[in-house]
């Protein structure tokens, strides 16, 4: 499959080395370490390895689950869904870590009269963000759901159709120039119309609920509140792990809009007959030069943990 | 600077009783003063590592006494003493008497007697 094989053999690897160099740049610049007493707090020494090391993991472990699940079942119908699963995965991944080692941050029978809420933890640009790219996904998806035709087995939302008339002039025997149109169609597929979009719908439904049930999990997991400086390293350890969330997120939901728009601009761009289809050609490449700025600077925020001092 | 309350399993005194006394003193000392919000019941004793009916007893308790109010949508929240101060405070010191003289051995007859002895003392 075409789409599957430019994915695989260069645009997956291609990215990841992006996002591997732009961490490391960014790295240097929010690399400001959480510094604590860590003799005097272990437990959160190991919540702190956790979330962050976790992070690495679940990124790993989710660009291989996304090109695994590419070629899943006849018509790789989870094909353009594969970013929003690597998303699911890493997401998963941030959740294990914290649930691993929360205890940490606890001692049984001390507690403080504090009340934890989403929003001293979540960081509103970032989720900003992510909803502007959950809205431009859903555009996405309905465009070229609306677009497309079945291919020519009749599977429904499989293939982009084109028709257009060339116009041409005859001389006909007496030398008179006559109008002799041709009138010509093409199809071209797979295209990610109502046969691949709703797997990409119910990965981001997937993706939203844990993210939204990791940011829960996040901000009401027990500590000691009565130890300030424990309070202090905790509510960072929250919000980077509230941060990942959100930007892994926001990565796979990026990474969607990607694999859509590419695609949509190269079938789009197989018909230059066509001006509105050469137009979608053209915006599709725009939507992803966009979608790709995005999920790189997800997933670099994802892999470059700040130091989660309140912004 | 947040308040800490501390549940002590070897003491014998109930956990529901250790939470309410602390969480009583700081609201009469003014150390969460009216209006602070106290967290849910499921967080508190997901901190504490109690039950959530331990806590949530406690709480009753506090109402009960006036010193906290549940409000829908707002949670458990210190409830105003100025407004009606001296009762409060009367009713938190008769409810610590009470405690003091059923652990004493005294009887609802003895603790209202000697009540009315100690106000008769100060010829009330």
């Amino acid at each position: 499959m075409v789409v599957s094989g430019v994915l695989v053999v260069v645009a997956l690897p291609l990215l990841a080395v992006v996002v591997v160099l732009a961490a490391v740049v960014a790295g240097r610049r929010r690399s400001a370490r959480l510094v604590f007493d860590s003799e005097a707090y272990p437990g959160l020494v190991a919540l702190r390895r956790s979330t962050i090391a976790l992070r690495w993991t679940g990124v790993v472990v989710g660009i291989l689950a996304g090109v695994a699940v590419i070629g899943v079942g006849p018509l790789a119908p989870l094909a353009f869904a594969s970013p929003l699963v690597a998303g699911i995965v890493a997401v998963a991944a941030l959740l294990v870590g914290q649930q691993l080692s929360y205890s940490g941050a606890r001692s049984r029978g001390s507690a403080g009269v504090e009340t934890r809420r989403l929003r001293d933890y979540v960081p509103v640009g970032l989720a900003r963000r992510v909803g502007a790219a959950t809205g431009v996904l859903l555009t996405v998806c309905l465009f070229l759901v609306i677009a497309a035709s079945p291919d020519d087995l009749g599977r429904p939302g499989r293939a982009l159709t084109a028709a257009w008339v060339e116009h041409r002039w005859v001389a006909d025997q007496a030398g008179v120039l006559q109008r002799d149109d041709a009138f010509h169609s093409g199809a071209t597929s797979p295209f990610p119309g109502s046969f691949y979009v709703p797997a990409v719908l119910g990965a981001l439904a997937l993706l939203l609920a844990l993210s939204v049930l990791g940011l829960w999990l996040t901000a009401r997991r027990p500590r000691n509140g009565g130890d300030p400086e424990l309070v202090r390293v905790d509510d960072a350890l929250r919000r980077i792990t509230a941060e990942g969330i959100v930007a892994a997120a926001g990565a796979g939901i990026a990474g969607g809009v990607l694999a859509l728009s590419v695609v949509a601009y190269t079938r789009f761009g197989q018909f230059p007959q066509v001006p509105v289809h050469v137009a979608c050609s053209y915006l599709g490449a725009l939507v992803a030069l966009g979608a790709l700025a995005s999920t790189l600077a997800f997933a670099t925020t994802l892999l470059v943990p700040g130091n989660g001092n309140r912004r | 600077m947040t308040f800490a309350v501390r549940v002590d399993a070897s003491d014998p005194t109930p956990p529901y009783e250790q939470l309410r006394r602390q969480l009583a003193g700081a609201i009469r000392g003014g150390t969460l003063a009216s209006g602070t919000r106290l967290p849910t019941v499921r967080q508190l004793a997901a901190d504490l590592g109690l039950a959530t009916g331990t806590v949530m007893r406690a709480y009753g308790e506090l109402e009960a006494s006036g010193l906290v109010v549940t409000r829908r949508g707002q949670g458990t929240v210190v409830a105003d003493l100025r407004s009606d101060a001296v009762g409060v405070r009367l009713g938190g010191l008769a409810d610590r008497f009470i405690a003091d003289a059923v652990a004493a051995g005294a009887g609802p007859a003895e603790v209202r007697a000697a009540i009315d002895a100690a106000l008769s003392r100060r010829g009330a």
